[in-house]
Parts: C-alpha cells; structure tokens; sequence
C-alpha cells in the first residue's frame, strides 16, 4: 500500500505537491498552536505572560514553573499546591495501574463479545449491539450516586478498582463496537481452514484469531486507555485525588490561580501518555489500516 | 442513618436562641453530662475522617498531624480538587460516606444540617466562647435565625478595592469610594490604561459582587427572613446602571465575564488595570507576581459596608459522643485556637496567602502581625471585619445556591446589555422568590 | 433487518456466540442498567436533596416544569448548535486529516504521530488549556491572528455571546477531530489503488474520485466514526464547564450543564434527573438515526 501511494506521488504535479504541503503547514498548526502556547506558558514567568502580544517565541525561558511545581518551590508565587512534585509522580503510577488493568479485561470481555457477534451471531445479537450503543448516551454525572453506594458497600472506594469497574461504563461500548467493526472485516478463510482441520470453536478464537487481531486489539487497547485517562468526574467522587486529572484540578484553587505553573504540571501529565501512544502509533494506525474495508 | 441518644439530645436544643444563650450552656450541661465533662482525648481511641479541598494539602497534613502529635486522635485527611468538591462531597454523603470533619462553602451550610449532613454544635464545651469571640458581623454566618450554631470558620475574607497608588496620584485623583467615584476615576485614568476597573464578574462569581456594591451603596438585599427586598430601595437599579455603563463603556475590560483571578492579578502587577475588586488576599497575588507596579498596588478603605465571605467547616454525623467530642477539638484547633490559646491554624493561612480569621483577636496578636506581609493594612482589615462589612445572612439559607446559580446569567445579560437595569431588578427578585418556592430550572 | 434469522448459524455456534458475549452483557447490565432505571424512576418523583427515599411519586411534574421553561429551551438551542457544529466539524475536519496524511510527503510519518497528541490530551485539561489559548488579552490565539493582520485587536473570545459557542466548539473539536482522522486514514489505507487508477485512467479528476471512490469506500467507518462523535457532542460537559461554565449568560449552557446545576448546585434530583433522561433520549434517537444509516447500507 505505502508503496501504491509513493507510484502516485511520482505522477504528482507541482501544483499537487504545493496544495499537499500547505495542507501540511495548515494541518500543523491546528495541532501544535495549542500544544505551542502551552509549553510556552510552562516555561516564561507571569510577567511575560501578562505582556502582549503573547511571545510565542519567548526572549528568555525558565524551568522555575516546573521546579515550583515538582519541588514545591513556590517561593510565594501563588500556588494552591506546594506538594505536587510528592503527588504528581504516585499519580500518574495509579493513572498507569488503573488504564492498564481496564485496557486487559476490556479486550478480554470486549473482544470475546465483539468476536461472538461477528461470528457466532445468535437470536437478539442485533439488539444487544443496538443496546450497546445505546449505554454509551447515559450521562455519567446522573448515575454516579448508586456506584459510590454499592462501592462504598463492597469497601473499594478510593482504590484503583472503583475506576477500575465503573469506567467500563465509557469503555466497554466503545471497545465492543470498535471491535465488532474489526473482526467484521478480517478473513474468514483461516478459521475455516482450521475447523477443517477438526479445530475446536475455542482454540481457533485462542491460536488463530488472537495472534492475527492483534493489531486490531491495541488499537482498541490504546483507545481505551485514553478514554480512561482523560476521566475527570468518576475520579473526583470516588477516589481523592487517585488520577492526573483531579490533581491537576487541584491546581484552580478558591485562594490562587497561576497559569503559569499549570501549564508546566499540564505538560508533564501529558507526557506519558503522549509518549506511550507514540510507541504505539505504528500499531495503531497499522491495526486499522488491515482492519476496516474489504 | 441510626439516631443516638445524642442526636436527640441536640435535636431539643434545636430551636434555643443563641442570643439567649446565657442559661443554655448550663441547660446543655444538665442534658448531656458526658459532652461538657468528659475529656475527649482520652475518651475517643478511633481515627477520624476529614475531607478539604486542595488548598496546600503539605499544610493541612502537617497541622493536622501537630494536633494528633498532642496527643489527639490520629486524622485521615483526604484532599479533592476545589473545582468539583460540592458534587463530590454531596455524593458522598448522600451515599452514606461518614466525613467527621469536612470544608464547605457557606452557602451549602444551612442545606447540609437540613439534610442530616452536617451537625449543628449547639452546646458543645466553649462553642459559645468561640462565637463571642468572634467578630460581630461574622456571627450570621455559623448562628442561623433560629440560634443554632451549624458551622465554624475555615477562613473569612472582605471585598477590598485594590488600587494603583502611583497611577492615581500621577492623575491627581483621590481614592474613591462610592461607585460613582469609581466610576469617574476609572472615566479619568482611561488615558493611563485602557480599561481600568477589573473584577471577578465569571457567573459563579456576580453573586458576590451583587452585595459588593449593594453593601457599598448602603442598600439591603434581604430582611431577616431572608426574603428579597432589594428592589424596594430605589438605589438599586443605580447600582445596575453603574454595573452596565462600568462593561458597556469599556472601563471593565470585555474579557471580564470569563477572566480567572489570577490574571486579574497578573493585569494589576503589570500596570494594564487601576482597580481591581475581590477578597482582600488577592493583595499578596498581585505583590508577588512582582510586576512593574505590583509595588503601587494598595488596599483602599472600604465604603460604608462591604460583603464578607468565609468558608467554613462543618461537623458531620459521627458514631458517638467521644467521636464528636475529639471532632469538636478538632473543629476548635482548625477553625478557632489551639489549647495554648493561638491562631495556630488560621496563623498558617495568613502566611500562606493572606486569608484571614472572623476574630477581633487575630489582627492584634503579635504572630499572626508579624506572619501577614508588610504591605497589609491590618488595622484597615480589622476595622472593616469590625464595623463596616456584612455576611448577608440569607446567603446561608438551603434555598440560596440556587438563586446564587441564576445571578451569573441575569447579571451576565445586563452587563452584555440583553437586559435593563429595572428588568434585571425584576428577574433576580423572581429568581429568588423562585428559588424559595422550589423546584425551577 | 429481515433476513438476520437467515444469517445465524448452526445452535451450536449460536450458543457459542451466546457465551462469548455473556460477560460483556452481565458487565453492561449491572452497571448501566440498574442506575438507568433508577435515574428513571428519580425522575417520577419529588426526590429529596438526601436521596434518603425517592418522595413523593409526581408524575411527569419534572418533565412539565422543564417543557416549560424557558431555560431549558434555550439550553437545548444551544446544545442543539453545539452539536451539530460539533459533529460536523469533527468528521470534516477528521476526514480532511486522514486524507491528507494518506498523501506522501516528507515527515508523513512525524504528521501521523502528531495527529494523536490532542487524542491522549483530557478533556478537562482541553477546556482548561483551549480557555486560556482564547484569552482576551494573554491568549495565543489572539497574538496569533493580529501576527497574521487577520484582527486589528484582541478579541475576548469567550467573553463575548457571538463568539463563545464557536469557541467552546473548536475546543472540543480539536480532541475529537484527531480520533476520527485516526479512524478515517486507517479507513483510507485499505481503500485498493487500482480502483482510483482505474479512474484516473477514465479521466476521472479529483472531485469525481473522491466521490464517487472514496467516499462510499469510507461509508461503513465513516457511519462509526459519526454514531461516536453524536454521542461525544451530546454528553459534553468537561470542556464548556472548564472554559465558562456555560457563559457568558446562557450562551454555552449546554443541556450537561443544566443537568450538573440541578443535580449538584440546586440538589433537585428528580428534576436533574428527569433532565438526564431527556438528554439521553435525544443523543439516543440521533446515534440510532446514523445507526439505521449503517443498516440500510448492510442490507445490499
């Protein structure tokens, strides 16, 4: 395939070639500016922030935002938190221990679900898929209150598993129907031959169809795992403060408010997973790349 | 939700006045022995549970831990974001959470001890000691109209306007304190900044304002039955014509209906604003921001009344009395004085950001002088907490976050110019007596 | 939908299938469908602020005071803006991504991997980020387009009614721009090049083959794509939240914030509730409508 598309960039013309980088130029910017003016926030201080125009190529950077913030470092400098460097690190630990375990029994459950819809269809198969979807447009904020009962009855809360379980709420449905779609599209011709070759349902789905989805399943792994570390709300009412975001909502206090250093903590709780789904990027887009379309 | 012997016992102090509270603490004597003689260090062994919002929680930590070191109760604190702590306090008690200790804004006070939430500490050993010490004009926030005491102080704070100093006198103006100097002066200083005044007008925030300037222009917002009277005082639309022509004419600046605080403070200590209206820390954000005119920036001495918050700690359902003793300790320790007779605590949030404490003995002791930087007026602070600001009591009332949610959007539309004056008077009348009878979006 | 019994397999394979999908539905329904059916029968009722009892049984009282007020038909405008605006942008602004980075071109491999970045930011550090970026006098935005000649001043974009909604829009749409391009340039990637050279031989120009190619191509993950950008724009509360709270006035004030208001602020459970359930029944009616787009194209 890349090499069908680098045969039609030679028959490119220049016009072609302009459009195509200016598109890249416009593209760029949609998604750097954002990233741009925050890094750049991190690293002036209040004095040049407060100067217009915005520099959006600082005279003079300082690490102080990220020192205020990891070391507590404040100096006076107006920030509700001089513990954060001792709670950042833990945080993003129990953020990474929550995303994993649901991105492992996501797949599990998910993949088994989506595998048995796209194979073994059953009698309200299509109903259940159409109740899938329609899971997902609860609003979250109105049925927090009976989990943080039955939690606090089984004793998990403010522990990994009271995310752990009610984000299947967002999770679950995305990953079932992204991997239905996946498994829609893979060929049948191999599981065939292996029901042939007096392969049991079981071990077919275990040897042949796990290994050749893989990539499908970390795409869907990577999907999830954001959707778990983006939550906000879920965070704040049943845990204190166990996951990046609620801490770093901590930041926007009653008594301080300083841009400047949630900006620098913004950019270290962006880096994991920024940095985890570059690693994966390949896996992504190539999953999906074998996946959709016949 | 089991009702103790306790409970009950309170439950019949309920309706005592507290301004006849000479013969009740020996009433509450009589009733509950344990509670007024029963020394709560020894009596309690358990743990106790405090939720605060994330404020410093290093700070809140080691306090806490200074008063266990004394041979107190150990203390679990947990700390949530200030941003979300209401829905996430009130899930958690609503679903059966057991919070010993726990911040709140004052508004959701009377609503909590409405709903079993929180517990009024009427006839607790020294409560009312702790009320007579404080501040006149703070009472109506922890004493409600019926006597009961329902929470004690985490900080308090008063409306101050900030001003350049240095940007005044290059104009040849004098402070002003009506909001008709303010509005000339901001009139005259539009040659030296383009848009002088500033304020935290964002929609949670116009309801402070409200009685900012309603204070300031001498006007009652509500009687003491809480009903809404404003619009009875023909000042009043005044008031929301001078809010409208300070927007509309461009000496707020536009981006005021959704500016944080912190840049507000941030346009003061770089010279792109002259005044600037909000608790009176905010003085140590703009001095230590350390921009060109941080240094100008002063506090000026508040008209004939301005509003005064505070947020405050409440006492939630415990176990048994040996509990709600040693949460009571506590409570005294984080929101009064420690045993020694100091502003342990509240000496802390002063050094810390400049917060205050509702007591007249707190400007005057010699530690907490030295702890708030020198730029502060603490005379100027202690008089304006004494004589000249108010709480407005109603704003503890259970019905008050509501009405508190729909100032943003009517404020919001007379300032965009969607509403006049007079129709703004007429909705947030409405908006309040809506709020009072119930059920409305 | 007809011909589905046809489709089924032998018993045996159906009850594999069965099995297979049983967690998955015992997971959903005890975790979705017991608080679904109590935020129903919450909004029956008079529920009070304790959530101690369910009160007393009112009818459909929390639906009449909401059909009747004002408030909430302004809301449901706005949600209804927001929405559409959202996504259409989203899947727009996704596709044109995906197909631009389906192209060669030197760093393709850089663009892709910058395509992620807004997709593993959260949603509320959006808000709190895309806040300050359209700041009225510190924002990035505004130093942008003066730098560019495109405004003569700073603008406060989120201060101003005409200008807040787009703002609060093109916030989230940044996120959810990002995760259908992912989805749509894997689409693109399986698209066969002998169809579009076939074409190209016919002398097909651009237009013609996207459309007539491309597009139908893209159909089936473009219907996914769209069921998952409705259900985002009608349950978005994070971002608006975190950038103004639904102002300035009520012009952000999305449905999520009204519901959030009587739950948390107001404490009136049975009417926020009654508000969820409405909500939900519109995001469910407009996924099912792209759902029932995917149906049709599965029937030839």
């Amino acid at each position: 395939m890349a090499s069908s598309a680098f045969e039609r960039g030679r028959r490119r013309s220049l016009a072609t070639s302009v459009a195509i980088y200016l598109g890249v130029l416009v593209f760029a910017i949609w998604i750097l500016l954002p990233v741009w003016y925050l890094v750049v926030s991190s690293l002036i201080t209040p004095s040049q922030l407060g100067v217009k125009p915005f520099p959006l190529v600082p005279s003079s950077v300082t690490l102080d935002n990220y020192a205020a913030v990891l070391f507590g470092n404040t100096g006076g400098k107006g920030i509700g938190s001089t513990d954060m460097g001792t709670r950042l690190v833990p945080t993003i630990g129990q953020s990474l221990l929550v995303s994993s375990i649901l991105v492992v029994l996501n797949l599990c459950i998910a993949g088994a679900a989506a595998y048995g819809l796209s194979r073994y269809p059953f009698r309200g198969a299509r109903v259940f898929e159409l109740s899938v979807i329609a899971t997902r447009i609860v609003p979250a904020i109105a049925i927090i209150g009976p989990f943080f009962v039955a939690f606090r009855v089984i004793g998990v809360l403010n522990t990994p598993w009271a995310l752990v379980i009610s984000y299947n709420v967002f999770t679950l449905p995305l990953a079932i129907m992204i991997l239905k779609n996946y498994f829609d599209q893979l060929p049948r011709e191999i599981e065939e031959a292996a029901k042939i070759d007096g392969a049991t349902r079981l071990q077919t789905l275990w040897i042949i169809i796990v290994p050749i989805a893989r990539p499908g399943l970390v795409a869907a792994g990577v999907l999830i795992f954001l959707e778990a570390w983006s939550e906000f709300f879920y965070a704040l009412v049943l845990t204190n403060q166990l996951t990046v975001p609620p801490l770093l909502a901590g930041f926007q206090s009653v008594q301080q408010f300083n841009w400047n250093a949630l900006a620098a903590a913004t950019v270290m709780s962006m880096l994991p997973p920024t940095v985890l789904v570059l690693i994966f990027q390949r896996h992504v887009v190539g999953a999906l790349t074998a996946g959709v379309g016949k | 939700m089991t009702t103790t012997n306790a409970t009950r016992g309170f439950g019949s102090l309920n309706r005592r006045s507290f301004l006849k509270a000479g013969g009740a603490s020996a009433l509450a004597a009589s009733l509950l022995p344990g509670l007024m003689t029963g020394t709560a260090k020894a009596a309690y062994s358990g743990t106790l549970d405090m939720l605060a919002w994330d404020f410093q929680p290093d700070t809140i930590k080691s306090l806490v831990g200074e008063w266990t070191a004394a041979g107190n109760p150990a203390v679990n604190v947990a700390v949530i974001p200030n941003l979300g702590y209401t829905p996430a306090l009130q899930t958690r008690l609503r679903g059966g959470d057991k919070i010993d200790l726990f911040y709140n804004f004052a508004y959701n006070s009377q609503k909590f001890v409405n709903e079993g939430w929180a517990k009024t500490l009427n006839g607790l050993p020294g409560v009312d000691d702790m009320i007579a010490d404080m501040f006149e004009s703070a009472r109506g926030r922890h004493v409600n109209a019926a006597g009961d005491i329902i929470s004690a102080p985490y900080f308090s704070a008063v409306h101050m306007l900030h001003y350049n100093e240095k940007f005044l006198a290059d104009a040849g103006l004098a402070v002003p304190t009506t909001l008709k100097e303010i509005y000339d002066a901001s009139k005259s200083l539009q040659s030296t900044v383009a848009s002088p005044y500033v304020a935290y007008w964002v929609k949670e925030f116009c309801e402070e304002y409200l009685h900012t300037y309603l204070l300031n222009e001498q006007i009652t917002a509500f009687d003491d039955a809480g009903q809404p009277v404003f619009a009875d005082d023909p000042k009043t639309v005044g008031v929301f014509e001078w809010w409208q022509a300070m927007y509309q004419e461009g000496l707020a600046p536009k981006s005021l209906l959704t500016d944080d605080p912190g840049k507000l403070s941030n346009e003061m200590a770089q010279g792109n604003a002259a005044f600037y209206v909000l608790h009176h820390y905010f003085l140590t954000s703009i001095r230590s921001l350390e921009g060109p005119q941080s240094a100008n920036v002063k506090t000026a001495p508040a008209g004939p009344s301005t509003l005064q918050i505070g947020e405050v700690l409440q006492m939630g359902q415990s176990d048994s009395d040996d509990e709600r003793l040693a949460t009571w300790d506590l409570m005294k320790y984080y929101g009064w004085k420690d045993t020694d007779g100091k502003f342990k605590v509240f000496n802390q949030w002063a050094k810390a950001a400049g917060l205050a404490a509702p007591y007249a003995g707190f400007f005057t002791d010699p530690e907490v002088v030295a702890s708030f930087p020198d730029y502060y007026d603490l005379a100027l602070l202690s008089d304006t907490f004494a004589t000249k600001s108010n709480v407005v009591p109603a704003r503890t009332l259970p019905w008050y976050p509501d009405f508190q949610a729909k100032v943003g959007d009517i404020v919001h539309a007379l300032l965009l110019g969607q509403a006049t004056p007079a129709k703004t008077v007429e909705d947030l009348t409405a908006a309040a007596k809506g709020a009072q009878g119930g059920r409305t979006l | 939908m007809a011909g589905a019994a046809d489709l089924l397999g032998p018993k045996a394979d159906r009850a594999f299938g069965l099995k297979l999908v049983a967690p998955a539905m015992i997971i959903l329904i005890v975790l979705l469908a017991l608080p679904t059916l109590l935020t129903l029968v919450y909004s029956l009722h008079d529920v009070p602020a304790s959530g101690s009892s369910f009160g007393p049984f009112v009818g459909l009282e929390n639906f009449t005071i909401i059909f009747s007020s004002p408030v909430f038909w302004r809301s449901a405008q706005v949600t209804l803006t927001f929405s559409v605006g959202f996504v259409i942008l989203s899947t727009v602004i996704g596709l044109a991504m995906a197909m631009l980075l389906n192209q060669r071109f030197i760093g393709r491999g850089l663009a892709r991997a910058l395509l992620i970045i807004p997709w593993a930011t959260p949603w509320l550090v959006i808000g709190i980020l895309w806040k300050w970026f359209a700041d009225g006098s510190v924002g990035g935005l505004n130093a942008v387009l003066m730098m560019l000649g495109l405004t003569s001043d700073y603008h406060p974009f989120l201060s101003d009614p005409n200008t807040a909604l787009p703002i609060t829009v093109l916030a989230a749409v940044w996120r959810q721009a990002s995760f259908a391009g992912i989805l749509l340039l894997a689409g693109l990637q399986t698209l066969p090049e002998e169809l579009n050279e076939a074409a190209q031989l016919d002398g097909a120009n651009w237009w013609q083959r996207f459309s007539n190619i491309t597009l139908p191509w893209l159909r089936p993950v473009l219907i996914t794509v769209t069921v998952f950008n409705v259900i985002y724009a009608f349950l978005q509360f994070d971002v608006v939240f975190a950038m103004t709270q639904g102002g300035p006035g009520d012009t952000t004030q999305v449905l999520s914030i009204l519901i959030y208001r009587q739950l948390f602020v107001n404490t009136n459970i049975g009417l926020g509730s009654a508000l969820a359930v409405i909500l939900g029944v519109v995001a469910l009616i407009g996924g099912l409508t792209i759902v029932r787009l995917f149906y049709r194209r599965e029937m030839h």
